[in-house]
């Protein structure tokens, strides 16, 4: 089965990607649509995708990956969307607003991938202290932080 | 004089290590081995360390037991100095001796407690069981009941803090101490170029 099986209006401009060994959807959603579209995911009855259960960061060669992982309590359903963001410009609009366990996901996001949740209501570093340097998940990433140096090996 | 310090130091040391309170310092799963060596099958109090303090300033061993990261370390290192004299650490587990399985190429965990607070008892294990940590305590007194107080100054002496606290507020990573030079015992890493191109696959 090469289509989705989810019904999402033809406007928000949603493509299917792939489907997973087990028989979770993967759709990709452009940046700018992407508040939109998880709000009728939400909050349409045919699919009520009221769980966000993961919010992560891919460095991709070219380009970085933030993946939702989302879950409906009432058909027991998942799906995973991907939002594919340049190097350049890693903007994506904050999903706080729709699910408030996005806020500490895309604080974690924003620490390790240096991708930024535009709108997000307190937009810091989660895990690592706040004045590090870099963004270690990264692929390009190097610890050259000369105030660690008693640190190296 | 020096023979009636020694006798002093024969009380003492026998008075203060058959009674030691641990501070309750836990960051990792080596804590769950400490909470399981303090309960009834293992018992610590049979050695006299049952009495595990919340705060730091009533206790006088500080078993690190779990990973130190950057962000912890400073807390770890100002809890240590609002321990009282005479105190005492014991490095428990694989993370706080060397750094254990994150000691190759982690960007965040601190190689090793001895580069921030002076060691007494190194005890290795990934997590060691909780037999090792009533050895390891046991080794501790064993030191604590031959050791006199200039011994035990000459010791603090040679293993100061190699960090030290930024002046700036904003600053919350601990910083290299510039009155010690660092001298660096772990494997050197061969063949990496810090400037090599990195693969994006």
């Amino acid at each position: 089965m090469s289509e989705s099986s989810i019904a999402i209006d033809q406007k928000y401009g949603v493509k299917f990607l792939d489907r997973t060994s087990d028989n979770i959807e993967v759709v990709q959603v452009k940046p700018d649509m992407l508040v939109e579209t998880v709000t009728y995911l939400k909050m349409n009855k045919d699919t009520q995708f009221d769980v966000l259960y993961s919010v992560s960061g891919v460095d991709k060669d070219g380009c970085f990956e933030v993946v939702y992982h989302l879950f409906s309590t009432i058909f027991s359903k998942n799906l995973v969307l991907k939002v594919i963001i340049t190097k350049n410009c890693p903007d994506v609009p904050s999903l706080t607003g729709v699910y408030s366990a996005a806020d500490w996901h895309e604080r974690e996001t924003y620490d390790l991938f240096g991708i930024n949740f535009l709108n997000h209501p307190n937009p810091e570093r989660l895990l690592l202290p706040n004045d590090w340097k870099g963004h270690p998940l990264r692929k390009d990433y190097v610890n050259d932080d000369e105030r660690l140096s008693w640190n190296a090996r | 004089m020096k023979i009636i310090l020694t006798a002093v130091d024969v009380v003492y040391n026998w008075a203060r290590s058959n009674s030691l309170w641990p501070l309750t310092f836990a960051t990792s799963c080596c804590g769950i081995e400490m909470i399981s060596t303090s309960a009834a099958s293992f018992d610590i109090a049979r050695f006299g360390a049952e009495v595990f303090r919340a705060s730091p300033r009533q206790s006088d061993l500080m078993i690190t037991a779990g990973t130190i990261t950057h962000k912890m370390a400073p807390a770890m290192l100002q809890l240590y100095e609002q321990m009282p004299e005479p105190k005492y650490v014991i490095a428990m587990g694989a993370c706080c001796v060397t750094g254990g399985m994150y000691e190759n190429d982690s960007y965040s965990v601190v190689r090793g407690v001895d580069r921030i607070i002076p060691v007494d008892v190194y005890l290795p294990g990934c997590p060691p069981r909780p037999e090792a940590l009533l050895d390891a305590i046991i080794k501790l007194q064993k030191k604590m009941k031959t050791e006199s107080l200039m011994e035990r100054r000459e010791f603090l002496e040679a293993h100061k803090p190699k960090v030290t606290y930024s002046d700036d507020r904003s600053c919350e990573v601990l910083l290299p101490n510039p009155e010690i030079e660092v001298i660096h015992w772990g494997v050197q890493k061969t063949g990496y170029d810090k400037n090599a191109e990195v693969s994006n696959v």
